[in-house]
């Protein structure tokens, strides 16, 4: 028969249930709107609970605290408005119905952001703290511009990080030898294509929502994401073993319209960068605690991490794809080589 | 009333008017969201992107490619020779190919992990089956969009992986053992459903079982049968995913029906295609447009408007999850089924473990309302490809698929308070 | 009134021929489509077929023209799906008139459709490039709604045209 489910005493039930809830749904509000506060409407692809997540909500409280109420940001995480492309065509294509996003600097690359091309070629940073001496200089602020001076209607406003990506397989693996001959899922972007092909593995288009069924049955033998991800994809589940070869740093960007950009006063402009550096920091307070975290889970889940002793093979697997794609660019890619 | 209560009245109400009003449910889709949009002040460009959005996804190629399949075994003699299998095997049964239908999609729609798709593929071979053997078109219709949310259940389902992802990183492979039972207990109760209707409506009961003619029949729908065997062992094997298994379904089809039964040449092959993008310009449209209408509903917070709504209404464990389920089927009835899943998950999961739910059970309860969802009107991507594959008017199918609705609400109920229909595979395997 | 609708009429051939070109076309796009999907399956086992990483944008690219397109050629068949449960306690004018008013306001959803869709797709377009691809402008994936929307106009017109005929032919023989 029918049986009602074990459920703790009605009173403190109902009380914690109306907690979690108005913290699911409206994020800690300190700051009343202001009655002519300007709402500027933001996407993240990733859920709230994410490091990408925690920094947009950082972000969010510290705008609506700083603008004493007079600007609203109403993120909207999970993915909920569309892909990063997606979001990004509404946004560039005059849409309106978006103002800001956090995307990955790279995702500007198909619209022509050359500069944030380079922020996620595989292996040029070699460390976190390589990557915040970039994010924290004046060339920072020049490629955080490009998008805005190519006419593109955006502008950034700072970068953070996700973490370094690296690959998992189905399959035991020890180090870059193991890769010969595998299928591994990369995104379609032709400079991970050629790495996947200096590894010796070919590259294998797969969408996002089909990879674990994917690597479960054995379509493909790998794929690469940052170590959250792999995490809250439960991709563990179906390819337990990690080689730390951080090809990339997740490096992030938070952008916002001119269109968005024009409607505010200086005041709320300034508002907007000085948010920005405290996210900004905080984010970089956060990734790397958050992702340490994650990896002590996974190892404690039974996960097989590999650490990489030298990277200089994998570099030089890479490195024709490399040269191809920063011809104009030399000298910044050299810059931010210099920069560690 | 808020500016944004009004813009979600305009919405709903124009588009309610419009249907009523005969207007193509496509287009009617398209027009109230415009309405939406002007009234907010929006630009329309929303509009061109996500008509663009909506049919851009690469899992949603299954559905035009399997319609393609279906079609070209109609025509190739392909279909012929499953029909007279299934004669063979269930013909004696009252409402045999029912059961076919429905016992097909807990296997078939497992693979495929989309009612979509499974509407497309095996509605558009096992309708015309059903039909020529005297089932009416819209119990054929009814019975095959309904057994498509099997596949919801059934692993492997993208559906799953995007509750798992939403819910804050719960176990993939617990949701997937999950699934086995409630995909089975939903295929009993449609099955009781449809024995029931069959019976009284005298539903047609062939000769006589004879293993010498089944064994007879096995023989000729050999290359038929590889067909399904082709597409499970390459999906389950790895060999390819299950939306390119829709291709690979076709280009073999089409050479079983060209170079082995014969019953088409590439002149024929041709003319086919005709079928297949007479019934994809009904279907593909909608699902683009109602993608406007759906982004619509998330900026406008409609989903977490309407789960603020049941919050504090009760505090009875019983009612709150009654509750649970009546916001999300009212939610698909109107919305598709993965942006509520994004959406509704983090609202609605907290409420649900506060009464002793289970993510991974709650996860199985969000799949069904939402699948529920895909075949009710107004907006009902499976009713609406089932209405054009079986080629039955949509609210002829409706009217048919009431009872089942039934069935389908039953086995909600069940899942709701019987936490060990889910829970019983998880907890056994996966400690 | 009879000259003039004879006149109209006889650009039906015209017609004819567009429904049959666009469905020519509509079955091409969908054979490309099944035909770089099974490519990249097979491309993944046999080496001398190529794997490349662009199917999936192109072959969702195809699709969207394949939809549309084919879309508007159902508006001449009319088989576009509709509630029609109420018809039989409608008088046969007032139908006849909703369909003149659907089809109309669906003319204004074409209009839209064309003009904002050719804004979009050429504003993005000189924004945009494709993932995959980085030589083709994203112009390309959006430009299936301005030319839908043109589509739609050409069928919706006749359509319009025939409802109006459909009044006075109708008042005529009455
Ligand atoms: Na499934
Ligand atoms: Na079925």
């Amino acid at each position: 028969g029918v049986t009602a489910p074990e459920a703790p005493a009605a009173e403190p039930v109902a009380e914690q249930k109306e907690e979690t809830a108005a913290e699911q749904t409206k994020a800690p509000e300190a700051v009343t709107p202001a009655a002519d506060a300007i709402t500027l409407v933001m996407a993240e692809v990733n859920p709230l609970d994410t490091i990408v997540g925690m920094t947009d909500q950082k972000f969010k409280e510290e705008v609506e605290a700083r603008s004493n109420g007079s600007i609203i940001i109403d993120l909207q995480a999970s993915g909920v408005l569309g892909s990063e492309n997606d979001v990004l065509d509404t946004m560039l294509g005059g849409g309106g119905t978006i103002d800001m996003s956090r995307i990955s600097a790279f995702a500007l690359t198909s619209y022509g952001g050359q500069k944030s091309m380079l922020l996620s070629l595989p292996y040029i940073f070699t460390s976190r703290d390589h990557f915040w001496n970039f994010a924290t200089s004046d060339l920072a602020q020049e490629f955080l511009q490009e998008p805005s001076e190519n006419g593109s209607g955006v502008r950034g406003l700072f970068y953070g990080e996700e973490g370094f990506r690296h690959f998992f397989t189905v399959n035991e693996i020890k180090d870059i030898n193991s890769f010969k001959g595998m299928k591994l899922r990369v995104s379609n972007d032709p400079i991970m294509n050629g790495l996947v092909e200096g590894l010796g593995a070919s590259p294998t288009v797969v969408s996002f929502g089909e990879l674990y069924s994917a690597l479960q049955t054995g379509v493909v033998d790998g794929a690469e994401q940052p170590i959250a991800n792999y995490k809250s994809n439960a991709f563990p589940e179906v390819a337990p073993y990690m080689i730390l070869d951080g090809h990339t740093l997740g490096a992030i960007q938070v952008i916002i319209t001119d269109e968005a950009w024009n409607k505010l006063s200086a005041e709320q402009q300034q508002v907007l960068v000085d948010a920005g550096k405290a996210a900004s920091e905080y984010n970089r307070s956060i990734s790397e605690e958050k992702e340490n975290a994650v990896l002590e889970e996974l190892k404690a889940d039974g996960v097989t991490i590999i650490e990489v002793e030298d990277i200089t093979p994998w570099q030089e697997a890479v490195k024709p794809v490399i040269e191809e794609n920063i011809k104009g660019l030399e000298d910044y890619y050299q810059k931010l080589v210099d920069m560690k | 009333m808020t500016a944004n209560s009004t813009a979600i009245a305009i919405l709903l109400i124009s588009f309610l008017v419009m249907i009523f009003l005969r207007f193509q449910i496509a287009y009617a889709v398209a027009l109230s969201s415009i309405l939406c949009l002007l009234y907010q002040g929006l630009p329309l460009t929303t509009v061109c992107q996500q008509m663009v959005k909506g049919i851009s996804s690469f899992s949603l190629m299954a559905v035009p490619f399997f319609i393609t399949m279906g079609c070209i075994m109609g025509s190739g003699g392909i279909s012929e020779k499953l029909i007279a299998l299934a004669d063979a095997c269930v013909g004696w049964m009252t409402g045999g190919m029912a059961m076919v239908n429905i016992v097909a999609s807990y296997f078939f729609g497992g693979i495929s992990g989309s009612a979509a798709a499974d509407t497309a593929s095996l509605g558009s071979i096992l309708i015309p089956m059903m039909v020529d053997q005297g089932y009416d078109d819209d119990f054929s219709t009814a019975v095959t969009i309904t057994s498509s949310c099997e596949g919801l259940l059934v692993p492997p389902s993208h559906n799953m992986v995007i509750y798992a992802m939403s819910a804050g990183g719960v176990s993939v492979g617990s949701l997937f053992l999950a699934g086995y039972i409630p995909g089975a207990l939903l295929a009993a109760s449609l099955m009781i459903g449809s024995y029931i209707i069959s019976k009284r409506r005298h539903y047609p009961k062939g000769e006589a079982f004879s293993i010498k003619k089944f064994g007879k029949q096995l023989g000729i729908s050999f290359w038929a049968l590889a067909a399904v065997v082709i597409v499970v062992v390459g999906v389950v094997g790895g060999l390819f995913t299950a939306t390119e298994s829709a291709a690979v379904a076709v280009i073999y089809s089409l050479i079983v029906s060209v170079f082995i039964y014969r019953g088409l040449d590439l002149k024929g092959v041709w003319k086919t295609l005709e079928q297949c993008v007479d019934t994809l310009s009904i279907v593909l449209i909608l699902i683009s447009t109602s993608s406007i209408f759906g982004y619509c509903l998330t900026t406008l917070h409609v989903p977490d408007l309407a789960a603020n709504a049941i919050i504090g209404l009760t505090r009875n464990p019983i009612l709150i999850a009654l509750l649970l389920n009546l916001i999300l089927l009212v939610l698909g009835c109107i919305m598709d089924m993965a942006p509520i899943i994004l959406i509704a998950t983090p609202i609605l999961l907290p409420i649900a473990t506060s009464i002793g739910i289970n993510p991974i059970q709650f996860g199985i309860m969000i799949i069904l309302n939402c699948g529920i969802g895909l075949l009710t009107p107004p907006v009902g991507a499976v009713l609406f490809i089932g209405s054009a594959v079986g080629k039955v008017k949509m609210e002829k199918v409706v009217k048919a698929t009431l009872p089942f609705y039934l069935c389908m609400i039953v086995v909600l109920l069940l899942l709701t308070f019987i936490p060990e229909i889910s829970m019983f595979l998880p907890n056994l395997l996966m400690k | 009134m009879e000259s003039f609708f004879k006149t109209v009429d006889s650009i039906k051939p015209l017609y004819d021929v567009t429904y049959k070109i666009m469905l020519v076309i509509c079955k091409i796009l969908l054979v490309a489509d099944i035909i770089i999907t099974s490519m990249s399956v097979f491309g993944r086992y046999i080496p001398f077929i190529p794997d490349p990483s662009w199917t999936e944008e192109i072959v969702l690219t195809l699709m969207a023209y394949m939809a549309v397109l084919s879309a508007a050629l159902a508006i001449r068949r009319g088989a576009h799906i509709r509630m029609t449960a109420l018809d039989r306690y409608l008088p046969t004018k007032l139908i006849k008139i909703l369909d003149l008013l659907s089809d109309v306001c669906i003319m204004f959803l074409a209009f839209v459709m064309l003009i904002v869709g050719w804004q979009y797709a050429s504003t993005i377009g000189s924004k945009g490039v494709y993932v995959s691809l980085p030589k083709l402008s994203r112009f390309w994936m959006y430009f299936p709604i301005p030319v839908a929307g043109l589509a739609m106009i050409i069928f919706e017109l006749e359509a319009i045209y025939n409802h109006i005929k459909g009044f006075f032919v109708k008042e005529e023989k009455n």
